[in-house]
């Protein structure tokens, strides 16, 4: 025998694989939008909107000069003293002053 | 018993741990311990020729050096880290995880500067955080100066527990977080382990470059994943997809990626014509190293040792048991990091083998008879033992994770397939594909059409009517008396079925 069993194996699965890829290769050419999976929208994660009243910890720090400490601060706030009211609310979070609020307010939504 | 003894002694090993997490009254009490160990073993000598009481004393003896064992590795010394929580401090540290995993730098202390008083030796791991700075600008090894406020790790929610104790239990008690200008990189480390992960890391990084050349995302998420380790750029819907039909596992890399990953390597060796015994040595040798590329995991740890134990037993012509491969791998994984132990990939990785193991024979014999060889026979194998997997695991799921995933099953059936396919493709990806650019399109594009296919599964076993369920008042005593019913079930059946096969 030319080939053992393992080696005719191996050889289909190349020759498969190779015609796949080739298949794909070509029919990607032809459609640009074939085989997409998920719509990725690119929106930065700077621009993304936070909802104070509803954020985890990790959603808050994306924000601009919140870090770990400042976000457990804002999620203790809300359970200790229900959701903001307002923006400005976050204001009464220890920690968050005038500069930082300024810097994050375009991020914070209610909602 | 014989066949299972290695499995016994990690079992008793494993229970000292649990005790010395448990019993408060034995934290820093090592003469308590020392006594204890001391009497069973005098038992042990006492009873050489009483087997039973041999066999007590001996496993009851691992308990106590596992409770040791915790014990020891937990034990922080005064000048830990720990112990300088709250404070303002400059540092000399190690960086001890590669920066671009995704999962947060950590560093190792090693010198408190204190200004006008000299140094001080610190040891304890760290999770650090550099406002400013590029992921790529620290590599593991590296030595930096760093000057900021050591705080608490914050106790956000983490499944059952909390993100702090998560931590702990890597060792793990403080954060630091650093503006760029109060870093400084003074030196590396230049011993030959250190020398050896970094080159490995380095390797790392450039695969995922080369990943991310040739395949668009979310596919190179995906990839990255499934051979790297790296799940920090998979995407969201697909990640839930695969947590609602129970096969995160698929792209969390596992035990199973490592076998398929074995499983390939030796018939590529053995249709290269190399020596049998060289090619268990280059098995061994390449199994290591990948387990240090993809992160260490506990399943990716638990396989690599099966496997090399299992490579090197044919080497010498020695038999194995796969209760005793199980059993050996737990027992070395939990002598060096004993805290892997309250870890969900250990509990999940090890439930899964123990489960197949032990349950899918049962329901193989319960599942009639069928041809050798058959597309029956190889369903029926399949069935039983991707049931098993989850009837086993089960309890354990519905506990951390809050969910019942029938779908599973089914799920398990059409995509571990689909999965060795994959595997064989990303694998002519990476290593011809790095020879030849036309080669890696081609194979890039077979990777990406069976990634595709995955994804369709996934999401159409997902929309399944009944294929999840939340079940988020799952707790202990729920965990507890499923298992208690499922090994009832399993003795009265797996009888039953035994009965069937001698008649």
């Amino acid at each position: 025998m030319l080939f053992t069993k393992e080696e005719k194996l191996a050889i289909i699965f190349i020759i498969a694989c190779s015609l796949v890829g080739a298949g794909f290769f070509y029919y990607k050419r032809a459609q640009s939008s074939a085989f997409e999976i998920f719509a990725i929208k690119n929106i930065p994660e700077e621009q993304k909107q936070v909802n104070i009243n509803a954020a985890s910890i990790r959603e808050l720090i994306s924000l601009k000069r919140i870090g770990p400490v400042l976000a457990e601060r804002i999620v203790l706030y809300r359970e200790e003293n229900g959701p903001f009211q307002s923006a400005e609310d976050v204001k009464r979070v220890k920690g968050i002053g005038e500069h930082t609020y300024r810097l994050i307010k375009k991020r914070i939504t209610l909602e | 018993m014989k066949k299972v003894y290695l499995l016994y002694v990690a079992v008793f090993f494993a229970l000292g741990e649990i005790i010395g997490k448990s019993a408060e009254f034995l934290k820093d009490r090592p003469l308590i311990l020392l006594f204890l160990g001391f009497i069973f073993f005098i038992m042990l000598l006492a009873s050489v020729r009483k087997e039973p009481l041999f066999i007590i004393s001996l496993f009851a003896l691992f308990a106590v050096l596992g409770t040791m064992r915790y014990d020891a590795f937990n034990a922080t010394p005064k000048n830990h880290i720990k112990n300088l929580v709250g404070r303002k401090v400059i540092l000399e540290v190690e960086i001890a995880s590669d920066p671009l995993d995704g999962s947060g730098l950590k560093a190792e202390g090693k010198t408190l500067i204190l200004p006008g008083q000299g140094e001080k030796q610190v040891c304890g791991k760290m999770l650090v955080r550099i406002r400013g700075s590029e992921k790529n600008a620290y590599r593991y090894g590296d030595i930096l100066r760093v000057e900021g406020t050591l705080r608490e790790i914050p106790r956000y929610p983490l499944g059952k527990s909390d993100y702090r104790k998560f931590l702990a239990n890597k060792k793990i008690y403080a954060i630091l977080s650093l503006k760029k200008e109060s870093v400084k990189k003074i030196g590396e480390v230049r011993s030959s382990p250190a020398k050896f992960v970094r080159f490995i890391y380095i390797v790392r990084e450039k695969l995922g470059a080369r990943v991310r050349v040739f395949f668009n995302r979310p596919y190179s998420g995906v990839v990255e994943a499934l051979f790297l380790g790296k799940r920090g750029d998979l995407p969201k819907p697909l990640k839930e997809s695969l947590s609602k039909t129970g096969t995160f596992h698929i792209l969390a890399i596992s035990g199973l990626h490592v076998g398929i990953i074995y499983f390939i390597l030796r018939l590529a060796l053995k249709v290269m014509k190399v020596n049998p015994k060289a090619a268990i040595i280059l098995s061994v040798l390449f199994l290591a190293c990948y387990a240090v590329l993809t992160g260490a995991r506990p399943s990716i740890l638990r396989a690599t040792v099966m496997f090399s134990i299992l490579s090197l037993s044919g080497l010498f012509g020695r038999k194995t048991s796969v209760y005793n491969l199980v059993g050996i791998s737990a027992l070395l994984i939990l002598l060096f990091n004993p805290n892997q132990l309250f870890e969900i990939g250990f509990v999940l990785s090890y439930g899964a083998v123990l489960s197949i193991v032990y349950i899918s024979p049962k329901i193989y014999r319960l599942l009639g008879g069928a041809k050798s060889g058959t597309v029956a026979a190889y369903l029926k194998g399949a069935i039983s033992v991707s049931f098993a997997a989850w009837v086993g695991l089960l309890g354990v799921v519905a506990y951390y994770f809050g969910i019942i995933a029938p779908v599973t099953v089914i799920a398990n059936i059409l995509i571990i397939p689909l999965l060795f396919v994959i595997m064989g493709a990303g694998i002519l990806f990476f290593i011809p594909g790095i020879f030849c650019k036309y080669m890696a399109v081609i194979f890039a594009g077979s990777t990406t059409f069976f990634i595709f296919l995955l994804v369709k599964i996934v999401e159409f076993l997902r929309n399944l009517p009944c294929a999840y369920f939340n079940v988020y008042g799952w707790d202990a005593k729920n965990a507890i008396t499923y298992y208690i019913m499922l090994l009832g079930i399993i003795l009265i059946f797996g009888g039953a079925g035994r009965k069937r096969k001698k008649n």
